[in-house]
């Protein structure tokens, strides 16, 4: 899975905020709000396709938090990000 | 993170101070483009200032188009579009945000950078000859479809 191909991050202040372009903004209006975590993690979806496995072992790498966590949350994530259709199967 | 769906503007800026949007339309061309290009807007404190790009409402729309003079003494706004060629006086009460950053074929700029000040304050400068060229272009199409008859295509 990885992010559908035209939304646009932007760092504003402590945020990131997210719009679609293209051809995805007929679909997608609206933005998306994400924080520091919520853009690591949406990166990783934007350039690679990564499975959950690796996702947890970059966050983890990356933040001092135990792996049952970065799983609950990276769920919780992907989960919001199915539901918007922001993802798609690739 | 959070979702939020276009047509709450005022709301989203009353509570996060900053409104990020897709580019619509082709009156502020050749700065964005239609879908192209990402806006980022900050509520309006105190007043603007000439060359700021401002939103403001008009009936149920959302205009982004530039300030290019004020009038204080009827506190509005004189403002037009960069692609348009008709003057808006706009009531400072009206003017909800303000242009602060965008991203233009994926490259970020804030409006502080020089390059773009320079954009701003020449293409309002030759807005005489953009006129010009305007009404010859307008003059031509109109000979060119008394001509050919070529109607209802423009």
């Amino acid at each position: 899975m990885r992010i559908k191909k035209g939304f646009v991050l932007e760092k504003v202040g402590e945020s990131y905020l997210c719009c679609a372009t293209g051809k995805l903004a007929r679909e997608f209006s609206g933005f998306v709000r994400l924080n520091e975590t919520g853009a690591f993690l949406w990166k990783m979806l934007e350039s690679g396709n990564p499975d959950v496995d690796e996702m947890v072992k970059n966050m983890t790498d990356e933040y001092d938090i135990s792996e049952e966590i970065a799983r609950g949350d990276i769920n919780a994530f992907l989960k919001k990000l199915e539901e918007n259709r922001i993802l798609e199967e690739k | 993170m959070s979702i939020a769906s276009v047509g709450n503007i005022e709301k989203i800026l009353e509570r996060d101070g900053v409104y990020p949007s897709v580019t619509e339309g082709i009156s502020m061309r050749p700065l964005f483009k239609t879908h192209r290009d990402m806006v980022i807007l900050e509520r309006v404190s105190g007043k603007l200032k000439k060359y700021d790009v401002a939103l403001y409402k008009k009936g149920e729309k959302y205009i982004l188009h530039r300030v290019i003079g004020i009038d204080d003494e009827k506190n509005v706004y004189i403002i037009r579009g960069d692609n348009t060629y008709k003057k808006e006086y706009v009531p400072m009460s009206s003017v909800i945000a303000r242009l602060t950053s965008f991203k233009r074929k994926g490259k970020s700029h804030t409006v502080d950078e020089k390059p773009y000040r320079i954009y701003a304050v020449f293409w309002n400068f030759i807005y005489p000859i953009r006129y010009l060229f305007h009404l010859a272009r307008c003059v031509l199409v109109k000979i060119y479809r008394a001509l050919f008859k070529k109607r209802g295509k423009r």
